[in-house]
């Protein structure tokens, strides 16, 4: 019983390293010729992951911390890219500004509405969705914006100590969030309020300001997401993260953060960022492959990751506590 | 658990008792299937069954009720008596017709008169709990588990349970009840099994033994006393520091007033439904009363969220544990901690050494047994997650504390302990708000009881007059004028 308890224990608490490591070696023996397994192409691996969904499941954390969801980021990302291309080309400062600006209000407009008029976050934010679509289309009549200022277009191919700075940035803001969650206030209030609503309250906490803070962070973090990505491709296209509220959410699930709400850490958003990238990377090596199977396998392995955390209900030993305390698992 | 035995005869009405963590919900479980077990043998009906899930349980003719009732709350009471087994017409649809009169049969069975049609939402528990024990009925249940069924029922409700408890043994069902309540084990039960530390610690009649010496069974060592903590009332001079005039609110709260005194323990008495912990909500902040005026320390004041409250030095130690106490994930630390957040970061970023330091010293002070601070709280037993929450409040130096059923759904050994620490605090002048359904328990602690009753206040009994023949005389006392 003991033994299957520790192994238990591992599983819950490593699941998403563990596949993340399973899943380098895979790839790297596989394609061993293409030498998968090196420096340039784990720095082009991290990078991936980053400018694809990275930065948006950073700021989903939050958002999934407090039980909640938010379907906006797609759009907001490429609003924020857009914007920031469009001023930044004069003046770059003011264009990154703007870009963030326009991030932060939408977050603040979304965590309003989830917080203060009681909307469910999922039509909230899928409203929020639609709209922000369609105003970036609007501004840009569907054409890219392209990106002429060097100064903006330098950041992404910029390296700091051999390390291209956009891996910099997904490590510095994941260490930041990593500190806010666990050494501040508002990190308390995220897992209070996603444990217990009504605890939290009962206790003094600003629910509703948690709440909005959630949502601005979610947003401002879309709002980097789509700079980034607009830099790397010297250009801010206005269909830019469709659909990648998904990939936002499965990195946070490969996360082993629960949708339902106050348990998961940052540092498994990290290695759920990485766990989509390598899988991304193998796609690309195998080209032969068609893309689709990208998402069906993408599919399988978030069931199987949370498949492994909520094992554990089944086995005796561990399943106890969860069991008394009542609430839900996954 | 260590090899227990325990058995139920047909139509008996079996008690089984035990401290927090004796091991009765799982014995409970592994003989409904939800933990399986690591030797031993069930018989059922003189067969040895080998439930692995609830549902063969079920097959079997073993039913349990719990504490949260799982049932579906939108669905209408006959939709969720025939959940999963819906009777069907000879063309596979639902026959409503059917299951309403099937429905309505049982329930008339049970002595309940319900619209079947209406969502099961607009019952209360009582009628609720109703429903599940129809449906444990329904599927042929010849055992039917209660976890503590009484725990959010009035006196009333309580009575209409064992009348449908007494039905059942005339069926010639078995009943295993659960309950924290002594009076309720000495009236409806025949046999009663007590554990202790996953052991049998006896199997006896109701009859051959009285409350003391099933206290002394549980808990292993000599029976606190059940006397009052104090003698007369000494607190007429006292300053007041809260007072609450008129407070109305909708139809639960009809003008009612209280004031607390410094240093006091007033309990508020009266049924379930009665407004005592609306009432405590209302002076805490979390909700607003239509009309009616708080003052604080001589001051008219007014709480608008429970964080107003909080910073004038108030604490709310919630009813239900579960549903407003604890947040389950964190741990011990972080949730002894959550409310006094503010007072120990700076910008936003907490002091990680004033919050161990603080711990620390309440998990010393309070003897919550943890493995260590950074223990999950919901792997803490019933009894230390309460301690964990007073200290919560504890740790702000609050001038009121209240307390709403503290001792629901714990031990009777950590009930003393907190008990005692409900009469420390007073004695060092903090005043305490104490809401409980236990009468016994308000006569041991408080200085002062409010009785009330829908809403409104019965009148009020003081130092020796707290008894529980005059405050069921005063809850009782409104019946009569309706």
């Amino acid at each position: 019983m003991n033994g299957k308890k520790l192994i238990n224990r591992y599983i819950q608490s490593k699941s998403t390293i563990m596949v993340f490591v399973i899943l380098l070696v895979f790839s790297s023996i596989v394609f061993a010729d293409k030498n998968f397994f090196s420096i340039l192409s784990l720095q082009n691996l991290v990078k991936k992951g980053a400018s694809e969904g990275g930065f948006l499941a950073l700021g989903m954390t939050f958002v999934i911390l407090l039980g909640q969801i938010d379907l906006s980021v797609g759009s907001v990302l490429a609003l924020s890219g857009v914007v920031m291309a469009m001023f930044g080309n004069e003046n770059p400062l003011l264009g990154i500004l703007l870009g963030l600006a326009v991030g932060l209000a939408c977050g603040f407009v979304n965590g309003l509405m989830v917080a203060k008029m009681k909307i469910s976050s999922w039509v909230a934010t899928l409203a929020m969705m639609l709209g922000i679509r369609g105003v970036v289309l609007l501004i840009t009549s569907q054409k890219a914006v392209s990106l002429t200022n060097s100064t903006l277009v330098y950041f992404s191919g910029g390296k700091v100590l051999g390390i291209s700075s956009i891996i910099w940035l997904l490590l510095i803001l994941t260490l930041i969030c990593m500190y806010i969650s666990r050494n501040t206030r508002l990190g308390m209030g995220l897992y209070a309020v996603g444990g217990n609503e009504e605890a939290a309250r009962m206790m003094g906490l600003k629910v509703d300001a948690i709440k909005i803070a959630a949502y601005t962070f979610c947003g401002l973090f879309a709002a980097i997401a789509g700079m980034v990505l607009a830099s790397k491709l010297y250009t801010a296209q206005p269909t830019a993260g469709d659909s990648w509220e998904t990939t936002a959410i499965a990195m946070c699930a490969l996360g082993s953060v629960k949708l339902s709400g106050g348990e998961g850490r940052f540092s498994g958003t990290f290695f759920g960022i990485l766990i989509i990238a390598v899988i991304n990377t193998i796609f690309n090596y195998a080209g032969s492959l068609n893309s689709w199977w990208q998402n069906i396998i993408m599919g399988v392995l978030i069931l199987i990751s949370i498949g492994l955390q909520s094992q554990v209900i089944h086995l005796p030993s561990g399943s106890k506590n969860r069991m008394e305390q009542g609430g839900s698992t996954i | 658990m260590k090899g227990v035995d325990f058995s139920v005869r047909e139509g008996e009405v079996h008690a089984l008792m035990g401290e927090n963590g004796a091991g009765k919900s799982t014995l409970i479980k592994v003989l409904t299937g939800i933990y399986p077990k690591s030797g031993g043998q069930i018989f059922f009906d003189g067969k040895e069954i080998n439930p692995r899930t609830v549902q063969e349980a079920q097959e079997v003719g073993i039913s349990t009720i719990y504490q949260e009732l799982n049932l579906v709350p939108f669905q209408t009471v006959y939709e969720n008596m025939f959940l999963g087994r819906e009777i069907r017409n000879r063309f596979g649809a639902l026959d409503r017709k059917k299951m309403i009169l099937e429905c309505e049969a049982i329930l008339k069975d049970l002595g309940i008169q319900a619209d079947v049609t209406r969502p099961l939402s607009a019952y209360g528990t009582a009628v609720q709990q109703m429903v599940a024990i129809g449906r444990a009925i329904s599927v042929n249940a010849k055992l039917v588990i209660m976890d503590e069924p009484t725990s959010s029922l009035d006196t009333k409700e309580v009575q209409v349970l064992f009348r449908v408890i007494r039905r059942l043994k005339e069926k010639n069902i078995a009943v295993i009840f659960i309950s924290h309540r002594l009076d309720e084990i000495f009236e409806i039960c025949e046999q009663v099994t007590i554990l202790r530390d996953g052991e049998l610690a006896g199997q006896v009649s109701v009859d051959e033994i009285d409350q003391l010496q099933l206290i002394a069974c549980m808990i292993g060592k000599e029976a606190r006393q059940l006397e009052r903590k104090k003698e007369g009332y000494h607190l007429q001079d006292a300053s007041v520091l809260t007072q609450m005039k008129d407070i109305q609110q909708g139809t639960r709260l009809n003008g009612i007033g209280i004031e607390i005194k410094k240093g006091e323990v007033l309990g508020l008495a009266g049924l379930l439904g009665s407004g005592r912990t609306e009432l405590a909500k209302v002076l805490f902040g979390a909700t607003q009363p239509d009309s009616g005026e708080i003052f604080w320390m001589g001051q008219k004041k007014k709480f608008s969220t429970p964080a107003d409250a909080i910073k004038a030095e108030m604490g709310f130690c919630t009813e239900d544990r579960k549903v407003e106490g604890i947040i389950p994930h964190l741990s011990v630390r972080e949730n002894m901690t959550i409310a006094l957040l503010p007072r120990i970061s700076k910008c936003g970023v907490i002091s990680k050494k004033k919050q161990v330091e603080v711990v620390d010293r309440y998990i010393k002070s309070l003897g919550i047994k943890t493995p260590n601070q950074n223990q999950p709280i919901r792997t803490l037993s019933g009894g230390n997650q309460q301690k964990v929450l007073l200290a919560r409040w504890m740790c702000m130096n609050p001038k009121l504390i209240i307390m709403d059923e503290p001792t629901r759904g714990i031990d009777v050994g950590a009930k003393a302990e907190i008990e005692d620490l409900i009469q420390e605090l007073s004695s060092n002048g903090i005043s305490i708000l104490m809401i409980s359904s236990e009468i016994a328990e308000l006569e041991r602690n408080c200085d002062r009881v409010v009785v009330m009753r829908e809403g409104k206040k019965m009148g009020e009994l003081s130092g020796d007059d707290i008894r529980q023949d005059t405050v069921m005389k005063m809850i009782a006392g409104g019946e009569a004028h309706e």
